[in-house]
């Protein structure tokens, strides 16, 4: 089981590429987090922040409840809501903001008052 | 660059947009900002369905004040309570001329549902929650032509020979400081729960309103009641904090479920006492080491006499579905085994004082809604949350419209400049490298779980006294603080943390020092060293030109 000439099995990390754009960096840019079980898409963009890289931009604010659409996002080519979506370790993601929106930078696009 | 408006409205969620509102109907020029997208962030935009009037047969507004003082144990100011009583029927009666769905009768009377705390039915329910209220009120702010700028953070309320002469913004779609040439600014930036790490309200819930208004001089109030409330998520992480309504999850009426401690015993919820009651029974069951491993409880829906079919149903309407899919990949059927649940800092009681027009102790800057204190005491029933953003929002609204009117002479633009070009230079700072640099983030976690150690549910004189020193060492450290990007960059948000964090230090320290200054246990505010109610209640009060030290105040 744990042979150490063995590659380690990843099975606890979450490899998610985000689309950067509009400030810093531009095309996609993969990180590599750690968890111990499913997380939001949400929890794991601060993972990001908070681990890999804080010029990463999205919106920290949501609702938590899919109803705000502040974090609405593309995951892996379906329009989600960032606070809904769960990841799974030692699966791979993309990420970028939805599409028709003007986007601010990275994940974060304007939004109509209301 | 320098913007010109009559007044300036901090904040979008319900108080904000109905000051806005009562403000624009005098015919002034009002610009709204908020630091997220108005109408969608904000707690109002989160709220639960009720709303308090007294509407129904043997209501009163009288009646509706005595629940709220009582229920408040008697710390509310008498003459806020009053005003939220008084102005609560008209305040829903706006709301429904602007076609808010509230639900009725078949006579097409509003229906009134009872709620904790009330000697009658008196909470509206409005159809869709804070967040359709907040849809309705979004669009009356684009047909009365109100300014509304998103992603607009405020760093300072400028004063000009004493009075509010405008303010400095950081807006975070372009990265820029913007100088705002304002006669009123009104507060409406909502509460400071993010200041404990075991919390229900949103990240952006910093409590900037109360440090924007103590360092232009604002007299504080009450800072130390904080409303917990009973039952939030304590597992998965991912779901921490979301909020399980115990007035439906644990009435008899609604899904009829239990709150047990770790040896299974379930706690008498029969008939369903207020937050801060229920708070300090699950609190005897901790004392007592009763605590689940997470440190709460269990709330358990298995022995719940409802169909299957009924439970998922109300489930789906009262759950956040993130919390439900989320146990769900956990393999734990909610139906069939308890889950985790605690007590959280829900919102905030005490703020800025205000008098019954929501006017501060500084001239031209008003403040209304949870930013404000203390309409409620050291407790707020269900429901007089949305009422208290109607009705105050409203009154500071008209009361910045009578202030202006007599059309002051527009001054001190070269002090809202100036202050500008401050902040300018102060962010500059955050740029330099520095060795042992501390990102602001790491700094925000540091504080919360302090705080909620020190700070939360049970205090001590000698905890508290701790937390003022980890604050002294903190703020110390602030000059390690660090940003990677500074202004001019779109969408700068550890910059914004790290103004932020300056912030919650400050404030989070004035919440410890009212917290020493009351020695006794009342409503939330629970002192191990103090565990009864002092005879005469009283306020206590903190402002710049005392220096920080806190002074009581008797209620009048």
């Amino acid at each position: 089981m744990n042979d150490p000439r063995l590659p380690p099995r990843h099975s606890d990390t979450i490899r998610l590429t985000v689309r950067r754009q509009g400030a810093t960096a531009d095309g996609p840019q993969a990180f590599e987090i750690r968890v111990e079980e499913p997380v939001t898409l949400q929890e794991a963009l601060e993972s990001v922040y908070k681990h890999c890289d804080e010029t990463v931009a999205f919106r920290h604010f949501t609702c938590r409840r899919g109803i705000c659409g502040s974090c609405m996002a593309l995951l892996d080519g379906r329009v989600v809501m960032a606070c809904e979506e769960l990841l799974f370790p030692g699966r791979e993601y993309s990420v970028a903001a939805p599409p028709g929106k003007e986007v601010i930078r990275d994940l974060v696009f304007k939004t109509r008052p209301g | 660059m320098i913007l010109e408006t009559d007044l300036l409205v901090l904040g979008g969620g319900g108080t904000g947009a109905r000051a806005a509102l009562a403000a624009a109907e005098e015919g002034l020029a009002v610009t709204l900002v908020s630091k997220n997208p108005p109408g969608r962030s904000g707690s109002t935009a989160l709220a639960f369905e009720t709303m308090q009037a007294a509407l129904g047969p043997g209501d009163s507004p009288e009646l509706h004040c005595h629940d709220t003082f009582t229920c408040g144990r008697s710390l509310s100011y008498p003459h806020l309570a009053r005003a939220l009583a008084g102005d609560a029927p008209g305040r829903v009666k706006d709301l429904a001329d602007l076609g808010v769905d509230f639900k009725r009768d078949l006579y097409g009377r509003i229906t009134l549902i009872h709620e904790p705390g009330q000697t009658v039915s008196r909470s509206c329910f409005i159809n869709g929650g804070g967040s359709q209220l907040m849809k309705v009120l979004v669009r009356a702010l684009s047909r009365a032509g109100v300014e509304v700028l998103p992603d607009v953070a405020c760093l300072e309320v400028v004063l000009w020979d004493g009075s509010v002469a405008g303010a400095v913004l950081l807006d975070l779609a372009s990265g820029n400081v913007l100088p705002v040439k304002a006669g009123a600014v009104i507060l409406a930036t909502g509460g400071y729960g993010q200041l404990w790490s075991m919390t229900d309200t949103a990240v952006d819930t910093t409590g900037d309103g109360v440090a924007l208004a103590y360092r232009a001089g604002a007299t504080l109030t009450d800072l130390e009641m904080v409303l917990f409330y009973p039952t939030a998520v304590v597992h998965p992480h991912s779901c921490k904090g979301m909020l399980i309504p115990y007035e439906v999850f644990l009435d008899p009426a609604g899904l009829a479920g239990r709150l047990l401690n770790s040896d299974g015993t379930p706690l008498d919820t029969s008939p369903l006492p207020t937050r801060d009651t229920l708070v300090s029974m699950m609190m005897a069951q901790f004392h007592q080491e009763k605590a689940t491993p997470n440190g709460g409880l269990w709330l358990d829906l298995a022995s719940s006499p409802l169909t299957h079919g009924r439970k998922q149903e109300l489930m789906a309407q009262h759950l956040p579905r993130a919390y439900i899919r989320h146990l769900g990949a956990l393999g734990v059927d909610i139906l069939e085994s308890p889950v985790e649940v605690s007590p959280m800092v829900h919102y905030s009681l005490g703020g800025v004082l205000i008098d019954e027009n929501g006017l501060t102790t500084v001239p031209g800057l008003f403040a209304a809604g949870e930013v404000a204190g203390n309409v409620h005491g050291a407790n707020r029933l269900s429901g007089n949350a949305l009422t208290e953003t109607q009705v105050f929002g409203y009154r500071a609204g008209k009361a910045a419209s009578s202030y202006l009117k007599p059309l002051r002479a527009a001054t001190g633009e070269d002090m809202v400049v100036r202050a500008a070009r401050g902040w300018r230079e102060r962010t500059l700072g955050l740029l330099a490298p520095k060795s042992g640099q501390l990102r602001p983030h790491e700094i925000k976690a540091a504080l919360k779980a302090e705080a909620w150690k020190h700070l939360g549910l049970e205090r001590n004189d000698g905890g508290m006294r701790a937390f003022l020193d980890f604050l002294e060492d903190a703020s110390g450290n602030l000059g390690l603080m660090g940003v990677l990007e500074g202004l001019d960059t779109p969408y700068p948000y550890p910059l914004l943390e790290a103004l932020e964090v300056s912030m919650m230090l400050e404030t989070s320290r004035l919440v410890a020092l009212s917290a020493i200054a009351r020695e006794e246990t009342r409503g939330h505010h629970f002192r191990s060293d103090y565990p009864d109610a002092l005879e005469e209640p009283s306020h206590t009060q903190v402002s710049p030109q005392g220096e920080g030290s806190v002074i009581r105040r008797a209620v009048l």
